[in-house]
């Protein structure tokens, strides 16, 4: 089973610090006092009088509102509102910033972000101002925590390195390796793998110096969970077998969880199938025995995997649909996403169709939101990143230039003594190091320039891109259009010339003697020309719609919405689409037919956007039908494309239209059919299309408040459809 | 005597009703008409021979194109004169047409003296 976002969740951890001076929450219980015996030392504390200005008193209450916080946030909560107070009256600050910061803890474990930044925002103003800001970086990284668990991915990587700078400047190993992890832990997300190993490697380096054995083995197995995501099992299994042995030595039943449950995925990567097996009933055994929600979710799903993988379907769904049922309980959408592809799959194979089509759907649902998601975040960082990496070499130029100030003025003191002996040689030395600051200065120059070139490189070229698949896809349509006005203009004068010719008849028929006049002809003639002058009007007016319709879609999206009528749009995005392909390829030849509500309404739409993404989905069936290969292979199927269009409730009554676009060309492989709406994905040859159309045509969709999705049937059919708000 | 015009454009009925207004009215000239391949396919299997003397067919149209309807006619009524008429008067539709046994060519708009010299020959033969 591969690894993917949401895995990480129980796979890796996000690690906060909640720290009393340098306190870690360390993994075997027995290392920190229990709540009991922390209540027994507050009473004992009580008796003696004045106690509530005790810091060793207060100090206490923080480590058992610590710990409140963790196991009932609503008692810890009604515990530090004293707590503060206490702190307060004593005016004890560190102490008052430790329980804002233990509050801050409470809230966030009780899901209200918001709440918990704004008492970490006060923890941070209190340990902005007490001496050596020890409190500072701790507090950093947990306002990171709840902006990743916000997914504010970009605000949270900036909070973690500004942990990490302050853990620098206050010698705090525990918080800058928290810190590191936590950074990891979004480079993995948003798929910046090296990025995330190289950060992993910087915090293991500081655990093993630190000594913290179980951060030491969480270290090497989320190393080895990014090697498996690259696809470099060999790797990963090298360093899960050190992490394995370590957790085995330590006798933690978490760490042995959490390692078989990794090794077990590396093994089913590489086809052990004995091995995998066991380690995934062992990670099973032990997160049902002691309440791993998620790891239990992931290792259900992986073995059902594994099973399905070796033929036993049977054993396959039954923990599938067990697995699936956890991961609902958890809340997790990734794992919910693979469960539900696997038991589709397995409802397929066994016929059950009406199944495998509600898992389906399910599975492309789950798998939407998290693509959504997942680009969100990904634009999000690709502005941080630019922003770090000046703060980065900001940081890095003013530790240089400290640095600096350190050295020449040991340096000066040194020169004092030395340069009565050796005064040249001390002036070299100093010059050397002045040019050293120099390069570094200029290099960080240059990297800056360079970084913010390329930025402005790469928002041009998407600019390009976007007009390039307008040009292209009205370039499509030219020979459409061509043909659309040139069958009305052939009728405007056609039916201009009779009628010319029926009033010269008129003309014959009156140079008669009036006795020799038939004025039934007459009537006739003159009754032809009504008509002629009604069809010359009726084409005009064709023409000019088609013109419109051209300008229209060439012209920049104005965004506005306007009522539209969806059945003229899609009768004409139809015609211009089917000319069009006609028109370019002398060969072609399909049918089109619709199946259109009679009572559609007017529905407010972006008309040029809307008309734009029919184009491209009628195009792209066209394409598909009129496939020659395909066609050369099944000379009995008669290349078809439909489009249908409905109004539908949903399950909340809201309303949506519903148009699709059928045709039955040899469908899109279950391989590729994940990947159709991403930019540049063509299956075209070099030089027929951009690759940008269905994407475009999917952030138009979504631009709406919109879906668009697609089903197909290798050999049989692919539908796309859109949803629309109405 | 019958002919068949195709085209999915309705208001060609119209059109060449009137333009062959005296052929109709004093020769006895009788216009069918079909809009789409199919269709027409569907009045020539009505009598085999069928009852029509001679065909004038739009190539693109939906579905089956003109090109494809006149190789099926050639196939079951090679005596059949098919005339192909064509928006695009390019030399690709025009070698197909003829290599497929066509008689005649015409571009859109269509020269109608060519096409009344045409009808008036059917007429008289
Ligand atoms: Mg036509």
């Amino acid at each position: 089973m591969k690894h993917s976002i949401g895995d990480l969740r129980c796979m890796k951890q996000a690690i906060a610090v909640f720290a009393i001076c340098a306190y870690l929450l360390p993994y075997l219980p027995g290392h920190s006092q229990t709540a009991e015996s922390l209540k027994a030392d507050m009473d004992r504390l009580e008796r003696v009088p004045g106690y509530a200005s005790d810091t060793a008193y207060l100090n206490k209450g923080n480590e058992l509102g610590f710990i409140l916080a963790e196991s009932s946030p609503d008692s810890a909560i009604r515990f530090l509102d004293i707590q503060l107070q206490l702190c307060r009256e004593a005016n004890y600050k560190t102490g008052e910033a430790e329980a804002l910061k233990i509050y801050g803890n409470a809230l966030q474990n009780k899901g209200d972000f918001i709440g918990s930044i704004e008492y970490y925002t006060s923890a941070l103003a209190i340990a902005k101002g007490l001496e050596g800001e020890v409190l500072v970086p701790g507090i950093l990284n947990n306002i990171g925590l709840v902006n990743y668990n916000l997914g504010n991915y970009a605000e949270a990587l900036n909070t973690f390195y500004e942990a990490i700078k302050g853990a620098d400047q206050t010698k705090n190993s525990n918080v800058k390796a928290a810190a590191l992890n936590n950074i990891a832990l979004i480079y993995f997300e948003l798929d910046k793998l090296d990025d995330a190993k190289e950060k992993y490697r910087e915090m293991l380096a500081i655990y093993q110096v630190v000594g913290n054995q179980g951060r030491v083995i969480l270290a090497y197995n989320n190393i080895g969970d990014v090697e498996l995501k690259q696809k470099r099992p060999m790797e990963a299994l090298k360093n899960l077998k050190i992490a394995y042995q370590s957790a085995m030595e330590l006798e933690s039943p978490e760490f042995i969880e959490m390692t078989s449950r990794t090794l077990a995925d590396i093994y089913s990567e590489l086809d052990s199938t004995e091995k995998a097996e066991q380690l995934y009933l062992q990670s099973i055994s032990m997160s049902q025995a002691n309440g791993y929600g998620v790891p239990y979710a992931h290792s259900l799903i992986g073995l059902a995997g594994l099973y399905y993988k070796n033929g036993k379907a049977e054993e396959a769904l039954d923990l599938g649909k067990q697995g699936l049922a956890q991961a609902e309980t958890m809340a997790q959408p990734m794992l919910m996403r693979n469960a539900n592809e696997l038991l589709s799959r397995i409802y397929e194979d066994q016929g059950n169709f009406e199944e495998a089509l509600k898992s389906f759907q399910l599975f492309k649902s789950y798998n939407d939101s998290i693509n959504t998601s997942h680009s969100q975040r990904l634009t999000a960082s690709l502005e941080a990143e630019y922003e770090f990496s000046k703060r980065a070499m900001e940081y890095e130029r003013a530790s240089l230039r400290q640095r600096w100030v350190i050295f020449s003025a040991c340096a000066g003191l040194v020169a004092f003594l030395i340069v009565l002996f050796v005064e040249f040689r001390n002036k070299k030395n100093l010059d050397k190091a002045y040019h050293a600051l120099q390069e570094k200065t200029n290099e960080i120059a240059s990297k800056n320039e360079a970084l913010e070139k390329a930025l402005s490189q790469l928002k041009a070229a998407q600019a390009q891109l976007i007009q390039a698949e307008k040009m292209a896809s009205l370039g499509e349509l030219t020979a459409g259009i061509a043909h659309e006005i040139q069958n009305p203009l052939n009728f405007v004068t056609n039916f201009s010339e009779l009628s010319t010719e029926l009033i010269q008849e008129i003309q014959q028929e009156r140079a008669k003697k009036p006795e020799e006049q038939d004025p039934q002809l007459l009537d006739e003639i003159l009754s032809d020309i009504q008509v002629n002058m009604g069809k010359i009007a009726q084409h005009g007016k064709r023409a000019d719609s088609i013109v419109k319709g051209m300008l229209e879609h060439s012209r920049a999206s104005t965004g506005e919405k306007v009522q539209t009528d969806v059945k003229n749009l899609i009768n004409e995005c139809l015609r211009l689409s089917f000319h069009g392909m006609r028109a370019r390829d002398k060969t072609f030849s399909a049918d089109f037919e619709t199946e259109l509500q009679a009572d559609l309404p007017q529905v407010n739409l972006v008309a040029q956007d809307i008309s734009r993404l029919l184009l491209n989905l009628c195009n792209n069936a066209f394409y598909a039908c009129a496939n020659p290969d395909f066609r050369r292979e099944n000379p009995e199927v008669k290349p078809k494309v439909k489009v249908t269009a409905k109004i539908e409730k949903d399950g909340k009554s809201k309303e949506w239209l519903k148009i699709s676009v059928t045709d039955n060309g040899p469908g899109i492989p279950q391989s590729i059919i994940g990947k159709i709406f991403q930019p540049f994905f063509t299956t075209k040859p070099a030089g027929h299309g951009t690759g940008l159309g269905l994407s475009l045509s999917y952030d138009i969709a979504k631009a709406h408040g919109g879906e668009l999705d697609v089903k197909s049937v290798l050999g049989e059919f692919t539908t796309f459809t859109v949803f629309l708000p109405v | 005597m019958k002919i068949l015009v195709v085209d999915d454009e309705r208001d060609v009925e119209a059109l060449f009703r009137q333009k062959f207004r005296k052929e109709i009215r004093n020769e006895g000239l009788e216009l069918l008409f079909a809009f789409s391949g199919k269709e027409a396919l569907e009045i020539l299997e009505k009598n085999n021979p069928p009852q029509v003397a001679s065909v004038f067919s739009d190539i693109n149209m939906p579905g089956m194109s003109g090109l494809e309807m006149l190789d099926i006619i050639k196939d079951r009524f090679p005596q059949l004169r098919v005339n192909m008429i064509s928006a695009y008067g390019d030399a690709d539709n025009y070698r197909k047409a003829m290599r497929s046994g066509a008689r005649g060519f015409y571009t859109k708009p269509v020269d109608f003296e060519s096409l009344r010299r045409e009808i008036g020959e059917i007429l008289r033969s």
